[in-house]
């Protein structure tokens, strides 16, 4: 008789637990609707470009890196430039901009120089002033120290210099004119000739 | 044949006895039925009517104006500047509020990833999005909410947990989405696109 009752009890439990499922199985059989929302992203543009010119034309990209040429500075005393003598200074503009595709402003950061091999690298300092876009780059010229060495192997003093991205969109930054300064030292050797190379980097800022 | 004879009388009396008490019996029943059915009878009905409910969400790109945007008409979501042009660094946010319609049951929102396109962007963007208490979506109401999508997720992360939305449009849901390019995306990123699709599923409760 026991046996009996407990069959009978099991019987209910597990009729219990089927009642139990299927209460269950109607919850998970809810009722559904969906919203749906998109956006869309795009990844701006950068590109900084040179002139050795002028403030408005002759702009070029020369970044190594990427296979281009170095601008070969041009120095309006090119007589001096090309035969110095100790305690001369010649003088040499570079202006940078944002291409007109860049998206975003940046700020201009002196990366170093690279000393050629001509002999005379050792024997000559520089400066790198930021002035203004129109200024004649001279002895005159005031604005920022960006960089400076004692030789043409060294740098110091870097200091970043904001560039501004074009307004409006699709026109290119307001330029940066860049002034070289470049100073014979006393022990110049007759002669030799110096060649340097200077990087620049623009890295952009978010808006 | 006396004793035959008896016990013949005796069996024939039994028998007979036997049938009335099965008669008297069958009129106890008989009259009892016939009294239970004498009785006065009255009913009283009850009628109920059963309808199912509806189950409807809609969502809204600026917080007030509602509609169903089913997975073929997606909303755009209005993000911030500069999602045309985003540099490292950039951060955009863009609201969605979700809610019932009127007349819908209650319901738990779950939010999801639908599909990430475009031509490379989603792979160096990362995202994240809480629910926050207004329709104003920026950083700092960014910041004061509940997160749904861990900050800085792939934009293959779908939400964890689920958003409670009660009955009738009675209360809503305002999802503040953050997208980041991070700082050191590298330069081979810059004009690449990706359209992002989420997906707000609803279900009753």
């Amino acid at each position: 008789m026991s046996t009996k009752d407990t069959q009978r009890k099991v019987l209910a439990v597990l009729a219990g637990g089927l009642v139990l499922g299927v209460g269950i199985g109607v919850t998970l059989a809810a009722w559904n609707d969906s919203e749906f929302a998109t956006g869309t992203f795009t990844a701006g543009s950068f590109n900084l470009e040179g002139s050795t010119t002028s403030a408005t034309t002759g702009y070029d990209d020369h970044n190594v890196d990427n296979g281009d040429t170095a601008a070969s500075l041009v120095f309006p005393l090119p007589a001096v430039a090309s035969s110095m003598s100790p305690g001369d200074i010649v003088y040499a503009p570079f202006w940078v901009r944002l291409d007109a595709t860049t998206t975003n402003s940046a700020t201009l950061v002196p990366a170093g120089i690279t000393a050629g091999a001509g002999g005379n690298e050792a024997n000559l300092s520089y400066t790198v002033t930021a002035i203004a876009a129109g200024d004649t780059c001279g002895a005159a010229a005031t604005g920022t120290v960006v960089a400076s060495g004692t030789t043409l192997s060294t740098q110091t003093g870097a200091t970043s210099v904001p560039l501004a991205e074009g307004t409006p969109a699709g026109t290119a930054g307001t330029p940066v004119q860049l002034c070289f300064a470049v100073t014979a030292g006393a022990g110049l050797t007759q002669g030799a000739a110096a060649t340097a190379t200077w990087e620049f980097t623009a890295t952009s800022t978010a808006d | 044949m006396g004793d035959t004879r008896r016990s013949m009388r005796e069996g024939k009396r039994l028998l007979s006895r036997r049938i009335r008490a099965l008669l008297a019996g069958g009129l106890v029943f008989g009259v009892g039925a016939t009294m239970t059915l004498a009785a006065w009878n009255d009913s009283e009905y009850g009628s109920a009517t059963f309808t199912a409910g509806r189950f409807d969400i809609v969502g809204a790109t600026d917080g007030a104006t509602f509609s169903s945007h089913p997975v073929g008409t997606p909303a755009a979501l209005s993000f911030s500047a500069p999602f045309g042009a985003m540099a490292p660094g950039s951060t955009v946010h863009a609201l969605f509020s979700v809610k019932t319609v009127n007349p819908s049951v209650a319901g738990t929102l779950q939010l999801s990833v639908a599909s990430t396109g475009g031509t490379g962007l989603g792979t160096y963007l990362r995202y994240g999005v809480r629910s926050i208490a207004g329709t104003t979506c920026n950083g700092t109401t960014y910041s004061a909410g509940t997160a749904v999508v861990p900050d800085n997720s792939t934009m293959a992360t779908g939400g964890t947990g689920t958003q409670a939305v009660a009955a009738n449009g009675g209360t809503t849901v305002n999802y503040c989405i953050a997208v980041t390019l991070p700082a050191g995306t590298l330069n081979v990123a810059q004009g690449l696109t990706a359209v992002q699709t989420w997906q707000i599923t609803g279900t009753s409760s």
